[in-house]
């Protein structure tokens, strides 16, 4: 259902970056980078609001002809950003959400490996398998 | 008041709902404007069905005369024709007219409304006096409406209200308007809940029916909207917006069905292919030839969805809620593009562009209308999005039609546009006249390629300026982008540059690789269109090692370097200097050898490892390290310091700098932020090591300074330049193969002093890749020392007298050793050198790692030993051990003066240095004279003498004997062979003989040996003999030549040998017994006899008598410490003695053994008793004691109070003297050897008193 | 008799993550320290085995097991006593060796590798072996020389973790123990 998964750092380089189809990569690569100026918009001023209540999902960034754009921020500011194709209307809120909270526990075991140091890029074979389940994933 | 006649015109802001009048026109004319007036002044509470908020509203409504066609027929589902109430006015007062007229009217009135079982009415009786004044017969005014609403408001009287004198201005009529007022709206409302609620079941009932076959959503969504319609006439704007809401969302649930497969049958019609795409229309509320489209299916999804979303967007106009129809727009707009696809609905090329982008300006252009500016600048956020979609599909309309290519558009591309333009239809009347419609816009767009760049620009900029002002910089980055990929379209690299430029450093900021590799590729196309080179040159260096790139891009790129790099052209002789980083990087750097420090002329090597990021072999002409060389403060050390000595640069210990690399692309850049590496500077004075001044240094400046225009830097190197250093390190043609590389520099060194290196410059033909900045710091020092001899012994201490091992060690320094080089030691008696062919010399190299042994030659003349010194070349050790023998001096003055001549020298014998062996050392200084300096060096060494001597003389009565003893002191064990003892002076009659039996002996370290010989003479003996001791000894250690015997001597002085008295003791037990018995008395008698007459020796203290006949006095004691004798009477006296030989005087005492068995004698010894020079003081003092002597023995006392008495007496005496001041007698004791005790040792056998004892052992 | 109930009563809890992560950060750094695998594996079961020498009194404190008769019944207690105990885990014992003198332990889940995944550059890294350690030591502090070894591994993609257990003889009460 996802087209493309991404786990961006607090500054902002991207620590994980899948898409499918592979060959229009770099358009998602460009997509998810534009994304960052809602994610920041969003916490800039969502974040002062909901500053108690933690709701790090921050729903839907931006649609764009064929893509939805959806983000995630984690209270450590790190980024998660899946883009769904349109075609597939049928996608609720909630399940993006979930796919949400998916990928944040998971990020969250990548962390816990002592052999993970913070800040590098995520090599996880279970974190990509994760991810790969996310995006074959039918509905 | 309208002509209810003709289908009204539904143009929702001027409906009201219907309310008819019937009865007299005029009555309701002369009242209309009021009650039109005051309808809506005041709200009303709408309570509403199915549990909605109850609404306050303000009630309008549309009079009517009254018509039976006005009714609804049933099953029409018309509302806003639909007549919600009916009024019949009459101001009738006569109850004779009522009858006759007005009563048939109602009635007929009444059921037609019957027929069509309306029950919204009401009779309003108008009643003025005006009227009545003309009247005869008056009734009461309550009869005519009690009448009516007997007649006809049969249990529902409030159906009929009175309005009186609604003409006057009176409270009463007020009263009465107010209520009739309120009457209506009630009525009116209540009218309104009943029909809404029933239309409203009446729709659902019908949606419910939508999977039946038959069922149409045009139809359907005709009857919702005209719900939507009523909400809206009655300005319920919110209740109007969620019908058109539920629609739409209804109509797109359809369509999602449909991509999931089921499709209903109606949704054919809106399949069909989009034959016109004029954009969304706003500006008018209604859209009616799209309504009408709908109404007879004939409307395309656009045309749904353009009315659909007209309609909301008026709503939400009317709503104050602008941004939200943004928003929606923006959905709508993708939506509608899903859904076409999702229908498989056929859309020209282009079209579906041309729709979004006049639909998204229409949408803008409407906004802008309804909002001022600054509302507008506050919320671009909103509208942005529909900007850059309304650019990107220009764009993208552009590209189709060819406007953005260098040459113009092709025919073909003109036919497309004039069918896209075709699709547009003409302008609509209501935009006509603005002359920025949307329409004109994109028609001009697409006019010709300059008015599209025209717009295009404009649009872009437009967005990118909004994005800037809401802080989205990477959209208005990413925005850029796509204009520079325009501008490179039109062959327009100049404009395009910097828009890349400012893309490619937000993304290299955030560390986004793959973007960054491809905006650099099109920033490499860009500057190579541009002609920059140089830029051009760097861009390929990061793209041919970029890993992101496939191996054939990379090796393109790469070759473009090369291409350049050897493309000869003479005009531009000027190279290009490109960064390092990008085409190699230095990984680490070795050094050989390891301590990075070489002695002028040593050959360094340094072995750099370089990584070659590029992905083919790359010939370098050169690589070059430039050098900076200072000559150190502490240069000039002494040579022994650098041996092994570490440069104190960060050094691995195997002499390796590793060099951290730079983080690759796509790390954060925040990650590869160096932390500042500070350290302490302290600057000593040379001469005294004071701290002249300190200071903090920060050693990595250069990486902190490079940090802040890092990102720019990236792409414009043109801040990095070679600097030429004078030194620099070189090597040739080197082939640097893609991965890992060992390049070598050698060279030679030259001048002393540090070196460090700065820069390193790769050439490859025109091209010069530059490391600006070798860090961490790398320095290596080359240094010049002085040759320099060092002389050690090799074991700690050096003995005299035997050959001893001594270290030369020679640093040959600068000094290259030539032939016939050699050492000159001059001699010294007492040192000598001694030679042999077995001498070997080591040549070491500076390292300390051995090069070549060869023999050494030494001479020795009498005045010089010469050393020829093997070749050596400079900076290297000669290494070579010589035996040096120190004689020992037969015997060691007490000369204080140390002459410093480069002879012997002798400190004075006292123990020094190591006191446990205590061994008389003595210092020996060389002076050799080296070939390199006219000076001659002064090397001091220590030996000790490894012997010490003790002599002793013995006596028997006359004899004498010489006893000497020989200590080792040494750790070494020695060989020792024929003993002599000589008598310097050579007197002819005394002659010494050896008692000592073997003539080889060996004595251990720290052991004594005993010699011992016997004084022999004849005649007068020398008061004082002078001996010499002298013995061969040789280390046992070398059993080789056990014949290398050395000499020892060591003289001494003995006097005051001959023996002057003997002394005898003798005692015998009490008369009678033949046995000394314990506790009776004994008689001791002890004899001295004068053995010699007057000597030299003694004549000191001889003394005169009157008659010639000299004596001497002698003082004896007698003392017992063994305490077995209790001596009686006195045991101590002076006696005078003839000085005559043979001269015997004999003393007689009592003593008492106080024990058994044999007891040693008492101890006696003599001194000399020297009174002063006073006879008659003396001479009582003798006399007293003499016959002191004979009191004492008539008085028997016991031997403690005697002596105690005596030395009472002496003290007294010797107090009395002192105490008279006169001079003390002086004794002074015989030499060793001029007294023999002959009875020294012997014992005598004392038994006991009694034998008690026996006796009871016989008893027992 | 007291201090078994005290320490028999008291069954602390702790954050199981804490613990992991706590275990890994101990590898990790292991790793950082010696250069090769072999190093490290050798580090983990010193560790270990410093750890079973101790751990074993406080085993026997809280659970008040006797004398184990065979090897048979060490292996039960070990599985269904000391792991529940300390670990939480019951691991099953299987693959008796004929002879009975060799077992292994089943681990189907490993507290000490959640979330761990090896990187290729630690094939040769056992990273629980300090599980291995714990056993000998333990054992030898009650005179049982045994040879403890990790025979499958879930980090290495096998499906099970195996701890394979070989004895190897008693050690009389006089002769000191272990090598460390």
């Amino acid at each position: 259902m996802a087209v493309c998964i991404a786990v961006i750092a607090k500054e902002n380089y991207p620590l994980y970056i899948r898409s499918i189809p592979a060959e229009n990569k770099l358009k998602f690569h460009y997509m998810v980078h534009t994304s960052l100026d809602v994610v920041e918009e969003k916490i800039s001023t969502v974040g002062k609001a909901l500053v108690d209540q933690r709701e790090l999902y921050l729903g839907l960034l931006y649609p764009t002809e064929d893509y939805k754009v959806y983000g995630y921020v984690t209270n450590s500011k790190v980024k998660f950003v899946i883009v769904v194709d349109s075609s597939n209307t049928a996608l609720r809120d909630n399940e993006i959400r979930s796919m949400f909270r998916k990928l944040h526990n998971s990020y969250t075991d990548v962390m816990c490996n002592p052999f993970y140091n913070p800040g590098d890029t995520i090599q996880s074979k279970s974190f990509d398998t994760m991810v790969s389940g996310m995006m074959l994933q039918a509905c | 008041m309208e002509s209810p006649e003709g289908k009204p015109i539904i143009y929702t802001m001027e409906n009201k709902p219907i309310a008819t009048c019937a009865g007299d026109q005029n009555v309701f004319t002369a009242l209309y404007q009021t009650l039109a007036r005051e309808l809506p002044r005041e709200p009303m509470e709408w309570r509403r069905s199915y549990g909605r908020p109850p609404k306050m509203i303000h009630l309008e409504a549309n009079f009517v005369q009254f018509k039976e066609e006005l009714l609804p027929s049933e099953g029409n589902k018309a509302l806003l024709t639909f007549p919600f109430l009916h009024i019949y006015w009459t101001d009738c007062c006569d109850t004779e007219v009522y009858k006759s007229s007005v009563k048939d009217d109602i009635t007929k009135w009444q059921n037609i409304l019957k027929n069509y079982n309306t029950v919204d009415w009401l009779i309003v009786l108008v009643d003025s006096d005006a009227k009545k004044k003309n009247k005869t017969n008056i009734l009461p005014r309550t009869s005519i409406v009690d009448k009516i609403r007997s007649d006809f408001c049969n249990k529902q009287s409030d159906r009929c209200v009175v309005l009186s004198d609604p003409l006057k201005e009176s409270s009463r009529s007020q009263e009465s308007w107010n209520a009739f007022l309120n009457k209506l709206r009630t009525l009116l409302l209540m009218s309104f809940t009943k029909n809404l609620g029933k239309f409203e079941d009446d729709m659902r009932t019908l949606r419910e029916k939508r999977t039946e076959p038959g069922w149409s959503f045009c139809e359907y969504f005709m009857v919702q909207e005209e719900l939507a319609f009523v909400f809206e006439m009655l300005q319920q704007y919110e209740d109007a917006l969620v019908q058109y809401d539920e629609l739409d969302a209804l109509f797109t649930q359809y369509v999602v069905n449909f991509g999931a497969g089921d499709g209903a049958k109606w949704l054919k019609s809106f399949c069909q292919p989009v034959r016109s795409w004029n954009g969304l229309i706003l500006r008018k509320p209604i859209d009616m030839e799209k309504r009408d489209l709908i109404q007879k299916n004939g409307a395309s999804l656009l045309d749904l969805r353009s009315y659909l979303f007209s309609r909301q967007c008026t709503l939400l106009i009317f709503l104050q809620r602008p941004w939200e129809v943004t928003q929606r727009a923006l959905e709508l707009l993708h939506n509608c593009v899903q859904e076409l696809r999702l229908l498989e609905v056929s859309v020209p090329l282009g079209a579906l562009d041309c729709w979004v982008f006049l639909s998204c300006l229409e949408v803008l252009q409407r906004i802008e209308g309804c909002c001022d500016r600054a509302q507008l600048e506050s919320n671009s956020s909103h509208t942005v999005g529909l900007w850059t979609y309304a650019t990107e599909k220009l764009k993208s309309l552009g590209y189709l039609c060819g406007l953005a290519s260098e040459n113009g558009p092709n025919s073909e591309d003109l036919n497309r546009t004039v069918d896209l333009l075709a699709g547009l239809g003409e302008e609509r009347p209501e935009t006509a006249s603005s002359l920025q419609s949307p329409y004109k816009i994109l028609k001009e767009a697409l006019s010709s390629v300059e008015t599209f760049e025209k717009h295009y620009l404009q649009q872009s900029c437009a967005a990118m300026e909004m994005y800037k002002t809401i802080g989205r910089l990477r959209s208005a980055r990413l925005i850029g982008k796509s204009l520079a990929e325009f501008y490179m379209r039109k062959g327009d690299p100049q404009k395009a540059e910097t828009f890349l430029q400012d893309a490619l450093k937000i993304y290299l900021a955030e560390g986004w690789a793959l973007p960054v590799t491809h905006t650099r590729k099109q920033l490499a196309e860009c500057q190579k269109q541009l002609g920059q080179t140089e830029n051009y040159l760097q861009t390929s260096s990061l793209l041919a090692s970029d890993v992101n790139l496939t191996e054939e891009e990379r090796k393109h790129f790469c070759q473009e370097i090369l291409n350049f790099a050897n493309c000869q052209d003479d005009n531009q002789v000027q190279k290009i200097i490109l960064g390092m980083s990008t085409f190699a990087q230095l990984k680490e750097l070795h050094f050989e050898p390891s301590s990075a420090v070489v002695h002028v002329g040593g050959i360094l090597n340094i072995e750099l490892s370089l990584f070659s990021h590029m992905p083919v072999a790359v010939l370098l002409e050169n690589i070059v390290a430039s050098v900076h060389f200072s000559i150190e403060k502490s240069n000039f050390r002494k040579a022994t310091e650098w041996q092994g000595k570490q440069r104190k640069v960060s050094l691995g210990s195997n002499g390796i700098i590793h060099f951290q690399s730079d983080p690759p692309i796509g790390s954060p850049c925040q990650s590869n932020m160096p932390s500042l590496e500070l350290y302490e500077m302290y600057d000593k004075s040379p001469s005294d090591n004071s701290l002249n001044s300190t200071g903090v240094i920060c050693k990595n400046v250069h990486l902190l300074l490079r940090r802040q225009e890092s990102v720019s830097s990236i792409e414009m190197p043109s801040a990095i330049s070679v600097e030429d250093g004078a030194q620099s390190l070189r090597a040739n043609n080197t082939l640097l193969q893609p991965g890992l590389n060992k390049i070598v520099f050698s060279t030679q060194a030259k001048d002393p002093g540090l070196y460090t290196l700065r820069q390193l410059v790769a050439t490859v033909g025109r091209v010069q890749f530059v490391l600006p900045h070798i860090y961490p710091i790398v320095q290596y020092e080359i240094y010049s020392q002085e040759p320099n001899l060092k002389v050690e012994p090799l074991n700690d201490n050096l003995l005299a007298g035997i050959a001893q091992r001594v270290k030369f060690t020679l640093f040959t320094g600068h000094y290259t050793i030539r032939n016939g080089d050699a050492l000159q030691l001059s001699n010294a008696d007492s040192l000598i050198i001694l030679c042999s062919a077995k001498y070997v010399a080591t040549i070491l190299a500076n390292t300390g790692e051995k090069i070549k042994d060869s023999t050494l030659m030494v001479q020795s003349s009498e005045k010089v030993t010469s050393i020829t010194l093997p070749l050596a070349s400079a900076y290297h050790i000669v290494e070579f051990e010589l035996e040096v023998m120190c004689h020992i001096p037969s015997s060691i003055p007490k000369s204080e003066s140390e002459r410093l001549t480069n002879g012997e020298l002798y400190r004075k014998t006292k123990e020094r240095h190591n006191p446990e062996l205590c061994m008389v050392s003595l210092d020996q200084k060389i002076s050799i004279d080296c070939p390199w300096s006219i000076y001659s060096t002064i090397i001091a060494l220590t030996f000790y003498i490894p012997f010490k001597v003790k002599h002793s003389l013995l006596s028997a009565g006359k004899r004498k004997y010489i006893q000497v003893c020989l200590q080792n002191m040494s750790d070494v064990s020695f060989n020792l062979s024929d003993p002599q003892l000589k008598e310097i002076m050579k007197y002819p009659n005394v002659n010494l003989i050896s008692m000592n039996q073997e003539n080889q002996q060996q004595i251990f370290s720290k052991q004594n040996v005993f010699y011992l010989w016997e004084l022999k003479w004849s005649k007068e003996l020398p008061s004082c003999l002078q001996c010499q001791l002298s013995v061969m000894f040789s280390p046992s250690s070398d059993e080789d030549e056990p014949n290398s015997l050395k000499p020892y001597t060591h003289d001494f002085i003995m006097e005051n040998i001959y023996t002057l008295y003997t002394i005898k003791a003798e005692i015998y037990p009490s008369l009678g017994s033949e046995h000394c018995r314990t506790g009776c008395l004994c008689s001791l008698e002890v004899s001295i006899m004068r053995i010699a007459e007057l000597l030299e020796t003694d004549r000191d203290e001889a003394l005169t008598e009157s008659d010639g006949l000299c004596t001497t006095k002698l003082m004896y004691e007698v003392v017992d410490n063994s305490s077995n004798w209790a001596v009686c009477g006195k045991s101590s006296g002076v006696i005078s003695m003839p000085v005559a030989a043979r001269a015997i005087h004999k003393v007689h005492m009592e003593v008492m053994p106080l024990f058994a068995g044999n007891l040693p004698f008492p101890t006696v010894r003599i001194f000399k008793y020297l009174p002063h020079h006073s006879i008659h003081m003396a001479q009582p003092d003798t006399d007293s004691l003499i016959e002191n002597d004979t009191l004492s023995i008539d008085k028997s006392l016991d031997e403690q109070a005697d002596s105690s008495s005596i030395r009472s007496r002496t003290s007294t005496h010797s107090a009395s003297s002192e105490h008279k001041g006169l001079p003390m007698p002086r004794l002074q004791p015989f030499s060793i050897g001029q007294v023999f005790n002959s009875s020294a040792g012997m014992q005598v056998l004392v038994v006991p008193s009694k034998d008690d004892h026996v006796l009871e052992v016989n008893v027992t | 008799m007291s201090r078994q109930a005290s320490r028999a009563s008291e069954s602390k809890k702790m954050n199981s993550e804490l613990f992991t992560l706590t275990y890994g950060a101990l590898v990790t750094q292991l790793c950082k320290d010696y250069e090769n695998d072999e190093e490290v594996n050798k580090q983990l079961d010193k560790m270990g085995y410093n750890i079973g020498v101790r751990l074993i009194e406080d085993f026997l404190a809280r659970s008040s097991v006797g004398r184990c008769h065979d090897f048979r019944e060490t292996a039960d207690v070990i599985a269904k006593v000391a792991f529940k105990m300390y670990l939480g885990i019951t691991p099953s014992v299987t693959n008796w060796s004929p002879a009975g003198d060799e077992f292994s332990l089943i681990l189907e889940s490993n507290p000490l590798v959640d979330f761990v995944e090896l990187p290729d550059n630690h094939s040769g890294l056992v990273y629980s072996n300090l599980l291995c350690g714990v056993l000998r030591g333990a054992l030898e502090m009650v005179q049982m020389a045994v040879d403890v070894k990790f025979a499958q591994d879930t980090l290495r993609g096998d499906n099970v973790t195996e701890i394979r257990m070989k004895f190897i003889k008693r050690i009389e009460e006089n002769l000191p123990a272990g090598e460390e």
